[in-house]
């Protein structure tokens, strides 16, 4: 995407981050799904959580990329999406509300934590 | 071992990302259904494990449309904005609207994007004279199509428009646990006037964040199991990347037909949800 030169650096930089996530994530999980037990369980999450943060690293790469050339614009874009998904991610909001959601969510909660 | 049970989840979801990532969708509007309807897995467990499977989906294939030049990361960063607030609002709503309700209501905007991508459009807007000023005039751009070898410019119309309608894209998404990609893609396709392969790829590109901002309250509250989390996500990732690799070789205008078609179907596939669900059990 050629919008302004520099572009093709943050799109290359972007690109490898992806690459290189998805690889990790990926091998997590399935080196986890082959380990099985709470070993491999423990791996799958890893796996989850890589994925997880990935968008989330993604975010603060395009952050501190603007900033480092003083976009002004994109920069508190970025930074507010970043607040935006901490937040998000770190209120548990109605999900755990039996009313919404069907099935045997007690069981759901009281395997996790809150 | 791995159990039969995950291999299934491995190429169930293995296939849906592949169709996904063809059409730039991602695969989570399949994955629910699928889960709850033929995997009997409960509401909650499903949507959690979709809202994984969407970011690996995402992540998979974001290398390779950036690589051919189709993503307007500072359109998306921006639309992004938007996105994840409408997450926000998501989790939150999510203990206060039934399901049913959502399914339906979801079923209906996805009849309507389909008649939207089957009428007739007009020209994408790219007749300029002089490059615009202000904030529109820095997300205008050229992308080269991958088929015809031409750089094509572009402009981008109607932004707040956009936002509104990715706002909402977001609550979905974090209601349903989907990419919402069905929404985004006819958004920036009917609102911002883009070509339709820069709506696909930016629309993947914005989908691994709006999830992601889901993503962590289902985490949170325990929802996210390893043993249908993981063999979900695995096979996204690998079907997204098979299938974002056959993308950029079709010619655009076809991918509306298919566009409407998938999305026919998906409609039905919800309607069905909505009132079947209750038949199976599932209360909500």
């Amino acid at each position: 995407m050629i919008v302004e030169d520099g572009d093709q650096r943050i799109e290359h930089l972007l690109s490898r981050l992806f690459a290189l996530g998805t690889g990790l994530g990926s091998t997590l999980i399935a080196g986890g799904l082959m380990t099985g037990e709470s070993v491999g369980a423990k791996l799958v999450m890893a796996g989850v959580a890589t994925f997880v943060l990935l968008p989330v690293a993604r975010v603060a790469v395009m952050l501190a990329l603007f900033l480092q050339r003083r976009d002004g614009l994109f920069a508190i874009a970025a930074a507010l999406v970043m607040f935006t998904i901490l937040v998000a991610g770190l209120s548990d909001g109605g999900v755990a509300h039996p009313a919404a959601h069907a099935g045997n969510v007690k069981d759901v909660l009281e395997g996790g934590h809150r | 071992m791995v159990p039969a049970s995950e291999v299934w989840l491995l190429c169930m979801a293995l296939f849906a990302s592949a169709l996904g990532g063809m059409l730039g969708m991602a695969s989570g509007i399949f994955i629910v259904p699928m889960l709850t309807l033929f995997g009997h897995v409960e509401l909650h467990v499903a949507i959690g494990a979709s809202l994984i499977s969407v970011i690996a989906c995402s992540c998979g294939s974001a290398s390779a449309f950036l690589k051919a030049g189709l993503t307007n990361i500072r359109l998306a960063i921006v639309l992004e904005v938007a996105t994840t607030t409408g997450a926000l609002t998501g989790v939150h709503l999510a203990g206060l609207i039934p399901v049913r309700a959502i399914f339906a209501l979801f079923a209906a905007i996805m009849l309507l994007s389909a008649w939207q991508m089957t009428g007739r459009r007009g020209p994408v807007a790219t007749e300029f004279a002089a490059k615009r000023s202000g904030i529109r005039g820095r997300l205008d751009a050229t992308y080269v199509d991958p088929v015809s070898k031409a750089a094509t410019p572009y402009r981008v119309d109607r932004l707040p428009l956009a936002m509104v309608l990715m706002y909402g894209a977001g609550v979905i998404s974090a209601l349903l646990g989907i990419g919402s990609g069905a929404l985004k893609i006819p958004a920036m396709d009917k609102a911002l006037r883009l070509p339709i392969k820069v709506s696909s790829a930016t629309s993947n590109f914005m989908i691994g964040v709006t999830a992601a901002a889901g993503a962590g309250a289902y985490l949170l509250t325990g929802a996210v199991q390893p043993g249908v989390a993981g063999p979900v996500a695995l096979g996204s990732v690998l079907g997204a990347i098979a299938g974002a690799r056959i993308l950029h070789r079709v010619q655009p205008d076809r991918l509306r037909g298919l566009f409407a078609l998938v999305l026919l179907v998906l409609a039905v596939n919800m309607g069905l949800a909505a009132l079947g669900i209750d038949k199976m059990g599932l209360g909500g």
